[in-house]
């Protein structure tokens, strides 16, 4: 795995990795197809916790600015009053589409899930924010890139829903699905495939 | 007999353990298959990811996926088989008991308040079978590819294939592609979905039939890929289960499964 000891590396031609906070700057370096890892500091949010981000987003408990939202709905468990992770792959991000302005305008600047967002999303994010697809199902992988479990926000929702604070090195390999400029990978296949369907059944 | 209970209890939540933290040799095959004949880089990264992830999981215990999801169990009793204790009970307090020592995620909530109920999530399905043992098969399964299932009572001059394609175009990467797609045709509005999902119990060394490989190569030529990122490989398998039909009706079930097609089963003598 790279390493990470500023804010983006070059790794090779195409490989950058983000820190956070993360700076426009550096998500606009970062296009469709690209491989990247993340570095620092990322908050979960599922469909509750969502909802009640939008609803107290006068008065958040944590700070968005500049921040890493991932969609997943981990199992952490408490032992000795410590947490420990013991998966935490991402979740699909679609049921999350109406909430992507919120966090937008919370400063949120990347975004990682899986199964991409919807136009309107996209459109949102452009020149602010971009999403990163984790691949579903490696809640192991995840784990293993999560150094600690800073604090739990909303514990009143579960674990599972919870937002959970992580402090993650090279969490990844993420893949830009979604870039700053509006492209999206999942619309580039959606128009394949459904080209390919047409064809198919003639 | 207190003791069977016992040692049934004991084998199902080493069971899901199994089944959790590990995935069958033919689905590993299957991946590390796709791996080799993947053209895309994109596709082939998360191929990877997957059986690294697989490999790491089962190195430290950990469940493959943090939705652990629903455990679907299929229970063959056989006819002269003595059991003398509540199966379903038995399977429900072995989940409860799997969800602290694994442990799983609690994934029951009540279906219109939303609200967590502390309680195991569970699906049990009988059949009566020859011989004096009771076999169980186990199917974990997750919701992201539950939720891109579909079940279509068609008119009888449809074309399924057609149905089949959309569901899986519909789905795109939502379902963690390359998915294993479970077909049922036939029967009825039950039977039929559940034809579709017997039918991902099975190993994927199973040959497939003509219609299988048609389906398959038609689902692999849609660019879908791995987790919807584009790719040859969309599916790993499409199984199709069969059984006769009203002659008004034509139902139609897809169940889809992610990759992380987790399986295990275990026996009891008498």
């Amino acid at each position: 795995m790279p390493p990470v000891e500023s804010a983006i590396h070059a790794i090779g031609d195409e490989l950058f990795s983000l820190e956070t906070p993360i700076k426009i700057s550096n998500i606009k370096k970062l296009h469709v197809g690209d491989l990247t890892f993340i570095s620092g500091v990322i908050y979960t949010a599922r469909d509750k916790a969502h909802a009640k981000i939008r609803r107290n987003r006068a008065h958040l408990p944590f700070n968005l600015e500049g921040g890493c939202i991932y969609h997943s709905g981990p199992i952490i468990i408490q032992t000795n009053e410590k947490y420990r992770v013991v998966a935490a792959g991402p979740t699909t991000s679609a049921r999350m589409n109406e909430y992507v302005p919120d966090v937008i305008k919370l400063g949120v600047r990347a975004i990682i899930g899986k199964g991409g967002l919807s136009d309107r999303a996209v459109e949102v994010m452009k020149g602010r924010c971009i999403y990163l697809a984790f691949t579903g199902g490696c809640g192991a992988l995840a784990q293993r890139a999560i150094v600690d479990v800073l604090q739990i926000y909303y514990p009143e929702l579960g674990e599972t829903e919870a937002v959970w604070k992580l402090k993650v090195k090279n969490f990844g390999p993420l893949i830009v699905a979604i870039d700053s400029n509006g492209r999206s990978l999942y619309k580039d296949v959606e128009n394949y495939s459904h080209r390919k369907l047409h064809e198919l059944l003639g | 007999m207190d003791g069977s209970r016992k040692e049934f209890i004991h084998k199902t939540v080493a069971m899901l353990k199994e089944a959790e933290t590990s995935l069958p040799v033919d689905v590993m095959a299957a991946l590390q298959n796709a791996l080799n004949a993947e053209t895309n880089e994109r596709a082939r990264e998360q191929i990877k990811a997957m059986l690294e992830n697989v490999k790491f999981a089962g190195n430290k215990g950990l469940p493959i996926c943090q939705d652990t999801g629903t455990p679907i169990f299929y229970v063959h009793v056989g006819r002269s088989a003595n059991i003398d204790f509540d199966v379903k009970h038995a399977l429900y307090i072995a989940v409860q008991k799997a969800t602290e020592v694994i442990p799983l995620r609690k994934n029951a909530v009540h279906p219109l308040t939303r609200e967590l109920e502390d309680k195991p999530l569970l699906d049990v399905i009988y059949e009566i079978a020859e011989g004096d043992q009771i076999v169980v098969d186990l199917l974990v399964k997750g919701a992201g590819s539950e939720n891109a299932s579909m079940l279509k009572m068609l008119n009888p001059s449809a074309d399924i294939r057609k149905f089949v394609l959309e569901t899986i175009v519909a789905a795109g990467g939502k379902p963690c592609p390359p998915i294993i797609e479970g077909v049922g045709v036939g029967s009825t509005f039950n039977g039929c979905a559940w034809l579709a999902k017997k039918a991902l119990f099975q190993s994927l060394n199973k040959e497939h039939t003509l219609l299988e490989e048609r389906l398959l190569k038609d689902i692999n030529s849609l660019g879908i890929g791995p987790m919807g990122l584009g790719g040859d490989t969309t599916a790993l398998k499409v199984f199709v289960e069969m059984a006769d039909c009203h002659t008004a009706s034509l139902p139609v079930a897809v169940n889809i499964q992610c990759w992380a097609n987790r399986r295990a089963s275990f026996e009891m003598g008498r």
